[in-house]
Order: structure tokens, then C-alpha cells, then sequence
């Protein structure tokens, strides 16, 4: 790495972690999460940087470069269509299959009780043993390969795990060398590592459907919660052995059902068994990005509960002013810059709220620039160059 | 909470080493050679399901 390279990157990945714990560094650092947007930019078609991720890596190497990122993602199409066709995967359309070339890749959930990959009656083998139903029922489920425990094998089902398991090594190791290559050709840190999810919403997302597990609340509520609690070890241990070995970025939340709730289901089924894993990590020294999805800030008195800098609080739907009053005392705040603003807006309007958030929720320190939602097709190319030159216009303390 | 529960295969194991060990006729050797071998293959395993449940 050329030694000014090497300077960018120190300046730069200092920067972000000193926002990270709600310090003041010597600018706002920027810090977006792109996926299409990054396709768009680089001249690729969605599919290529969905089914090949160099491809992938490198459209979001030439944005880093060109918009001057200070921390990002390496691949924010985050699902490599190389392992899911491997694997057999049916609940994703994937670009340039069933999708057009420049559509991004969609999560279909079972509609009806008769589609979920988890069946009303199975809540007991998931509490009993989360690991194997999951290898046991759920997977051979969830791929057009894997045949159930009892049915006769195939040799379609015995290659699947072998090109699955070989499959997600390839990619893994290659994250690990784009990581490297975000340093050391464009001198931006990698933003996070690893992976968390409530455990609500591995039984809302993967395993029950939220219509199904709407149902499941009121029809066999302590099921439900006991199947929360029985994924919580193993949440956090996938969030733990994903995580940045240095502690020093954090592991990516992704919220998604628990905005939905009424208080006392969220009281009841969501934020226990999320807190104990966020405070756990804590407790490792693993900061945990609070990436909710639409609306949270309803709940700041439970987030409020966490341990100081535990989490790097990203918004999204929420008014960002009113988050940095209710949690900004405690927690970094990221995000914030509308979508439909970066897509429909100007560069102006853009700088404009910029501007504000820099100077409001970023004044004292504690922010990261970042758009509210990952930067998808829609995000005009001016206006993401307008949040860079708003940081460095107006972010430097 | 969790630590009352967690009954069945532990986090981060596929085939824990408590069980594996008992398979083996006898161990001439370093024990923990064999112990650090297998459980570090053991959590590349299990973090593959939780990748699939989680990443993927």
C-alpha cells in the first residue's frame, strides 16, 4: 500500500471509530451502504454484481474511490446468487432468472401455513434443539436440492451440502481479500462485520412468516417466546464468530418486525432477547449497528436500557432530530438522508438536510453520514456525490 | 434467560467433542490435538447453517 494510501486509510478508519463511540472526530466521517446503486455507477447490470462478486467488490471499490466513502460495506447485494443456485435456495427471484438483469434480488415469504419452511406444530423440535431442525427440517425445506431426514437420498441432495458448504468458504474468503482491497486501493475502512438478527425475526423472516407468526402471538404466545429464547445462544454466537476479531467495527443488526408491534408484545416477544444478545456482545467489547428498518425510536426508553455506546443507532424512518434528543446522549447516530430525497431530489435539497443533521445531530460529534436506507437503483449520482461534499463542506469540527 | 435453556446440540457445535470423544477406541496421543482440530471445523460447520439462516 503506498504510504499516502496507508495515511488515508489511518485518517479515515480513525475518524470513524472515534464516531463510532460518540466521540468527536475531525469530521463528520461518511459511511454509505450501497447495493444497485454501486451497478449503476460502475456500468455492471445488476445480475453481474449479484451472481459475480468480484464484480460486486469492485463496483463498490470504484464508488469508495470516486465519492471519497470513509468507511462502507464490500458488498451490500449482500446474497451471492452463486451460492444460492448451488444450494438450491427457492425463496429468492434473483436478477437475470426470474427477475430482469437490472431488478434487484426479492425475499419471497411463504404466503399460507401450508408454504411456511416451519410448521405451526414444530415449535417444540426448534425449542428442543435449534441447530438440528434447522439442518433437519427447515433446510431440507428451503432448497430445491436437500431431501428430508427419512426419504431416500439423492445425489442432488448429497452435492447441494458439499457445493453449499464449498460455496459459502469461496465467498467468505474472498469478503476477506475485498477487504483488504477497500484499504489498500481506496483507502476506506470496512464498516462492519458479521451478522446479528433478533431473534423474533429469524421466526418472523425465515422460519414462520410474520403472517404466521402473528397468529402464532396470540394462539401459543409462550411457544413463541420460548423459541425466542432458544435462539438467543445461538444468535449470538453467530454474531460473535462474524464479528471483527478486532473489535473495532461493528456487527451489522438488521431489525425488521419488531417496529410492528404493539409495546406490550414488543416487551414480551422482541426486546428481551434482543437486549440480552446486544448487552452479551457488549460484554465481549462487540458493538453492535442498530440497523432498524422503518420506525424505532417509539421505543427508546427499552434502547435507552443499553449500556452506553453499545450500539451505533442508525436511522431510517424515524425524525432524526428527535432520535438525537432522545438517544444521542448515549449512542453514535448514523443515517438519516432520505432515499426518495437522494432518488427525486436535487443536489441542493440534498446538502440542505445534510447541512442540518451535520450541524443538530452532529454537532458535538457522535454521527455518521449515511443515507437512511441502503442506496438502491434509484439513487441519482449527484446526489450521492452532493452527502460527500456536504461532509466535507460543513463536517469538519 | 437463555442459560436455562439451550437444551439439544450447544451453539457452535454440529457433533459436540463431548460425544466425538466417546466414539474413539482409545487415544494413544494428545487428546487436545484432536479436541482444537475438531472443534475448530466444528464452528465453521455450524456457522455455515447459521449463514444460511441469517446471511443468506
Amino acid at each position: 500500500m503506498p504510504d499516502n494510501m496507508e495515511k488515508l486509510y489511518e485518517e479515515r478508519f480513525k475518524r470513524y471509530v472515534t464516531a463510532l463511540k460518540n466521540g468527536k472526530p475531525d469530521r463528520v466521517p461518511i459511511r454509505p451502504f450501497a447495493a444497485e446503486f454501486t451497478s449503476n455507477y460502475s456500468g455492471y447490470t445488476v445480475q453481474e454484481i449479484t451472481h459475480q462478486y468480484e464484480k460486486a467488490f469492485e463496483a463498490v471499490r470504484k464508488c469508495a474511490k470516486d465519492f471519497q466513502w470513509d468507511a462502507t460495506v464490500i458488498n451490500m447485494v449482500y446474497v451471492w446468487s452463486g451460492l444460492t443456485d448451488h444450494f438450491g435456495h427457492v425463496y429468492y427471484k434473483m436478477p437475470g432468472i426470474e427477475l430482469p438483469p437490472d431488478t434487484g434480488f426479492q425475499y419471497f415469504e411463504p404466503p399460507t401455513e401450508e408454504e411456511t419452511f416451519m410448521k405451526e406444530d414444530e415449535y417444540d423440535l426448534l425449542i428442543e434443539s435449534p441447530t438440528e431442525f434447522l439442518a433437519n427440517v427447515w433446510m431440507p425445506r428451503i432448497s430445491s436440492n436437500l431431501v428430508p431426514i427419512g426419504q431416500p437420498n439423492t445425489y442432488r441432495n448429497n452435492m447441494a451440502w458439499l457445493k453449499g458448504g464449498i460455496a459459502m468458504m469461496d465467498y467468505f474468503g474472498a469478503c476477506g481479500r475485498a477487504v483488504e482491497q477497500l484499504k489498500t486501493e481506496c483507502g476506506t475502512a470496512s464498516a462492519i462485520a458479521g451478522i446479528l438478527k433478533a431473534p423474533f425475526d429469524i421466526l418472523a423472516d425465515k422460519l414462520r412468516g410474520f403472517r404466521q407468526v402473528s397468529v402464532d402471538i396470540y394462539r401459543q404466545p409462550d411457544k413463541v417466546e420460548a423459541a425466542c429464547e432458544a435462539l438467543v445462544p445461538h444468535m449470538l454466537q453467530n454474531a460473535r464468530v462474524s464479528a471483527d476479531p478486532a473489535k473495532q467495527v461493528p456487527v451489522g443488526l438488521w431489525l425488521h418486525r419488531g417496529t410492528y408491534f404493539s409495546e406490550r408484545d414488543y416487551k414480551r416477544f422482541f426486546w428481551p432477547y434482543l437486549k440480552e444478545i446486544i448487552v452479551k456482545l457488549w460484554e465481549d467489547g462487540i458493538q453492535t449497528l442498530w440497523y432498524g428498518e422503518g420506525t424505532w425510536i417509539k421505543w427508546a426508553k427499552y434502547t435507552r436500557e443499553l449500556p452506553e455506546n453499545s450500539i451505533v443507532y442508525h436511522v431510517d424512518k424515524d425524525d432524526i432530530f428527535e432520535v438525537h434528543e432522545k438517544l444521542g446522549d448515549k449512542f453514535c447516530i448514523s443515517g438519516g438522508i432520505p432515499n426518495d430525497v437522494l432518488a427525486y431530489g436535487t443536489p441542493e435539497d440534498v446538502k440542505e438536510i445534510a447541512k442540518k443533521v451535520i450541524k443538530t445531530v452532529g454537532k458535538d460529534g457522535g454521527y455518521i453520514m449515511d443515507a437512511a436506507a441502503i442506496l438502491q437503483d434509484d439513487a441519482k449520482v449527484e446526489n450521492v456525490k452532493a452527502m460527500t461534499e456536504a461532509v466535507l463542506e460543513y463536517g469538519e469540527y | 434467560m437463555s442459560d436455562k435453556k439451550g437444551k439439544g446440540i450447544p451453539a457452535g457445535t454440529i457433533i459436540p467433542w463431548e460425544q466425538r470423544e466417546k466414539e474413539y477406541e482409545k487415544i494413544l496421543g494428545d487428546k487436545e490435538i484432536l479436541k482444537s482440530e475438531w472443534e475448530k471445523i466444528e464452528l465453521i460447520t455450524n456457522r455455515f447453517i447459521y449463514a444460511i439462516l441469517t446471511d443468506f
